[in-house]
């Protein structure tokens, strides 16, 4: 029997507060799952459940075929990383790295070595003797998930690990916390509100928006096809356009002029909102330059501001009243330079557009 | 990697086998028995007093209190109390504002040496005061009698507001203290560059960002002078206020229905002052919670100078108190024979040696038990917050306000009946003073817990520890600075209360400070003056025994 976690419409109010509504979720052993949303959303409370802190209202937890809604965090042994690191500050490295074995009356000599293995592993054994607050909020963070790890837990859960943390530091700890789920093989339940860190770590997202899931999949069906406008959103950057339905098949009206839409329209519904990614756009030479693109789909616009984002260079252009961004590597940007000011031609293709129902929000 | 899952494959890593106390069968029961004890050692004693003072032969009526208003010379009580603990609280924080504002904004040097100076009168019973200010200014004052020679008669309302402003100027201060160093000082920075001058920048931006805790203060002063018993008994001549009256009725007079009358008429505006002080206390510390404290610029010649001389002036009146009480223990018969002698300590009149340790053992174990008992109920209402946690707050808190002398008398009617084994030992003493001090210890236990995140018990069980691990490791050695000074608070407060215990000592059960008041009353003020020191190097001295034992530890932790 493999030891997976199934989640099976878990709910959680506090008082009239749907928290967490109705989640199903199976999580497969040795897998990297991610819950991404934004603050107040439902992730931590979903993960505190998971974690024994808080009970379900409705719906069960199972691990390892067995309903674990009301057994209490210590017979769980699942790892819990926090935010706030959570070392204990009266205590040296080596103490709470030894915490967990020692609860479970180790033998003293057994103790040491354990510790050490788990400290080699993180690379700060040469910090056994220090106190947490001798050490930087990156260090604390790997003692905190060398202590969680010591106890040989079959899941680790992990709280927004990474939010206290200076932006150099989280990246680097990003892929200490990769590797180490590699070669450990471990289950890991991972609560971030940062779409990069879910992108990046995640074999599998799950997407939550006001307690419910709203989508889940990998990080590439996440990103190319976002089941809502919400996650369209809320995952990487979208363009989004009010439009409104056309008599003719695959055509849809944005303002005063006709789009084509290459992915069928919802059943029903007058409006329809196409979102379209920044890097799907793209700037044409001419509007003229059409080379076998649909004409229709040609929008032009003046640029308000060049953004240099690394690799990528960002251009906001105003079509009409709305602000479209458009995505270029640094190549196409120097073959095609544009400065704030400019006329420019955009074609969005028919093929680009993500089609959901109704205005947003 | 090496890690290889499962490994040592003897280690039961899952502790499924492993019994662990369900931590709502520990909490309940635990929550269940402070409960009752509230209700007996508080709840039930209090309503008895009520109950007494409504009392008639035929069922409930109200003839105590026409009695206690018709009555001149006891209706006068009340107007006296009242006149007496204003008039103190306004001297008090006025004070004490101008010494925590010369501590705290001016750069004044031995600002230190001031502040621990100040707080001295902390360890000393509330009626060392009024004695050392009889032993200067009474009938044979050094100063009155033997240096001007003039014939000041010292008993009576101001001798009662001069030791009272003395007894209560550290607690005073404390407040103050925190207020203003809190405060933010750039605040009047901002207004000076805006072209305020000095003084109207104190009184249009200092003044009004302090309120609430000069509020606080005030309510705190007037809720201790109001109840205070030592000061006015000992040098209220026959001026008598609402504490000495209880103690007139009930001991003099063994008229226990007027003293339950003038005791609920002492309860009114005791617990309304507690109450403001309360809100005022809460009010102030939304208001100074984690501020930087700024640089200070060098305080003008003039002003440092003002500043200094009052506050040493203060604390020279202070130390002469101290000075007065010690130099009075060592001397044959103070006003007439100025001999050095040790008779004093040998206590002919008392059997002081054996009343130290009687005091000794009540305060130990009230600091112990005290300290115990507040932080069980702090982590219980803070940590826990189970249904009632609320409730279980507020009979924990109302207790200070309280007056020692009325819970005195509330536990000889609770208490005082055949079968209550506590009654007339030590532990009658013992649990009065844990109950009458138990706000401050609560409160204290409460700020310590808040401050000890919720994460560190949550990794704390689920890495497999239980209750009692999570307790013993984490939780219980992260208040060990909070647990050591909420001892040496019920420890100190326990060596010199008087009004508490007035009521409850029996012959071989009587305290220090219960002695230093009867000695005096038995003109034997050498031996008052012996027993005072005697409680006063107690005190200092097991404070500077727990500093050399835990000190060092209990920086560490604050500092790790």
């Amino acid at each position: 029997m493999s030891k997976d976690l199934i989640l099976d419409r878990v709910s959680k109010h506090f008082g009239s507060l749907w928290a967490v509504h109705e989640v199903s979720l199976e999580v497969r052993e040795g897998e990297f799952v991610c819950f991404l949303g934004p603050s107040g959303c439902g992730k931590t409370t979903l993960l505190r459940m998971v974690a024994g802190f808080e009970t379900p209202s409705a719906g069960r937890i199972l691990h390892d075929g067995r309903v674990i809604n009301d057994l209490i965090p210590q017979k769980r042994n699942f790892g819990f990383v926090f935010q706030s690191y959570a070392l204990f500050p009266n205590m040296t490295v080596f103490d709470n790295v030894a915490f967990g074995l020692r609860a479970r009356r180790i033998a003293r000599a057994r103790i040491a070595p354990r510790v050490d293995e788990l400290l080699d592993l993180v690379g700060l054994r040469h910090y056994r003797e220090r106190y947490p607050a001798q050490l930087s909020g990156g260090e604390q963070q790997r003692i905190a998930l060398a202590r969680a790890l010591a106890t040989n837990p079959s899941v680790l859960l992990l709280d927004e690990p990474l939010s206290a943390l200076d932006a150099k530091i989280r990246v680097y700890l990003r892929s200490e916390i990769k590797r180490l789920q590699r070669e450990l093989g471990i289950t890991m339940i991972y609560v971030t509100h940062d779409q990069e860190e879910a992108l990046s770590l995640a074999d599998r997202i799950v997407v939550m928006e006001r307690g419910r899931v709203q989508q889940m999949g990998s990080a590439a069906e996440i990103y190319r096809r976002p089941r809502s406008s919400f996650v369209a959103d809320f995952v990487g950057t979208s363009n989004f356009l009010d439009c409104r339905r056309d008599r003719a098949e695959g055509l849809v009206a944005f303002g005063d002029r006709l789009l084509r839409v290459a992915q069928p329209l919802p059943a029903d519904g007058e409006q329809v909102s196409l979102a379209i990614r920044p890097e799907a756009v793209e700037l044409l030479e001419t509007p003229s330059e059409l080379g076998g693109r649909e004409p229709r789909n040609v929008l032009e616009g003046e640029v308000e501001t060049v953004t240099l984002l690394g690799a990528v260079v960002r251009l906001a252009v105003l079509v009409g009243r709305e602000l479209m961004l458009v995505d270029l590597t640094q190549r196409e940007f120097d073959r095609r330079p544009a400065r704030p000011g400019d006329r420019v031609a955009l074609y969005l293709p028919p093929e680009g557009f993500m089609v959901y129902p109704g205005g947003r929000g | 990697m090496a890690l290889a899952r499962g490994r040592p494959a003897e280690i039961d890593w899952s502790l499924a086998h492993r019994r662990f106390v369900d931590e709502r069968y520990l909490l309940y029961p635990a929550m269940a028995g402070v409960f009752l004890l509230l209700v007996v050692f508080i709840l039930f004693p209090i309503l008895q007093v009520i109950q007494r003072s409504v009392a008639g032969p035929e069922g409930v009526t109200l003839a105590n209190y026409a009695r206690y208003f018709t009555h001149p010379r006891i209706a006068s009580t009340a107007w006296r109390s009242l006149w007496v603990s204003g008039l103190s609280t306004v001297l008090t924080v006025s004070l004490a504002f101008v010494f925590a504002y010369a501590l705290t904004r001016t750069t004044i040097p031995g600002r230190g040496l001031l502040h621990t100076l100040a707080l001295l009168p902390l360890v000393a019973p509330s009626l060392v005061q009024a004695l050392a200010l009889i032993f200067l200014f009474g009938r044979n004052g050094l100063i009155t009698a033997r240096l001007l020679g003039a014939d000041v008669n010292i008993y009576g309302w101001h001798g009662i507001v001069i030791s009272e402003v003395f007894y209560c100027f550290p607690h005073a201060l404390i407040i103050l203290y925190t207020t203003l160093s809190a405060v933010d000082t750039r605040l009047d920075e901002a207004a000076e560059s805006l072209g305020a001058s000095g003084w109207r920048t104190f009184w249009t931006v200092t003044v009004p960002s302090a309120k609430y805790g000069v509020m606080s203060a005030s309510f705190l002063i007037f809720n201790l002078v109001i109840t205070d018993f030592g000061n006015p008994k000992v040098i209220g001549g026959d001026y008598n206020v609402l504490a000495t009256e209880i103690y007139n009725q009930v001991s003099g007079q063994q008229n226990l229905a007027m003293g339950s009358t003038v005791s609920v008429i002492l309860m009114i505006p005791a617990v309304l002052a507690f109450i403001l002080q309360y809100y005022f206390s809460r009010r102030n510390y939304a208001l100074i919670s984690g501020q930087a404290r700024p640089f200070l610029r060098p305080t003008r010649r003039g002003a440092a100078r003002a500043f200094g001389a009052f506050c040493w002036l203060v604390c020279a009146m202070i130390l002469l108190v101290y000075a007065t009480i010690i130099t009075a223990s060592f001397i044959k018969l103070w006003g007439y024979d100025f001999t050095p002698t040790l008779r004093h300590y040998r206590f002919e009149a008392s059997d002081g040696w054996q009343v130290l340790w009687v005091s000794l053992k009540i305060s130990v174990i009230g600091g112990i038990v005290g300290a115990i008992f507040s932080l069980l109920v702090a982590y219980i209402v803070e940590k826990k917050q189970p249904p009632g946690a609320r409730l279980l707050y507020l009979r924990a808190v109302i207790p200070a306000a309280i007056p020692g002398m009325v819970l005195g008398l509330a536990y000889i009617f609770a208490f005082n009946r055949p079968g209550v084994v506590f009654y007339g030992t030590i532990w009658i003493l013992v649990i009065a003073n844990i109950v009458h001090y138990l706000a401050l210890g609560v409160l204290a236990g409460i700020a310590n817990m808040k401050q000890i995140d919720r994460s560190l018990e949550e990794a704390s069980v689920s890495l497999g520890a239980g209750v009692l691990m999570t307790f013993r490791r984490v939780l219980f050695p992260l208040s060990r600075v909070a647990f050591v000074s909420s001892a040496l608070y019920f420890f100190m407060t326990s060596m010199v209360t008087i009004s508490a215990v007035i009521f409850l000592y029996a012959p071989d059960t009587k305290t220090a400070a219960l002695s230093v008041l009867l000695l005096d009353d038995a003109g034997e003020a050498g031996e008052a003056a012996a027993m005072s020191t005697l409680i006063i190097a107690v005190i200092l001295a097991v404070f500077l025994l727990v500093r050399l034992l835990l000190g060092r530890q209990g920086f560490k932790l604050i500092r790790g």
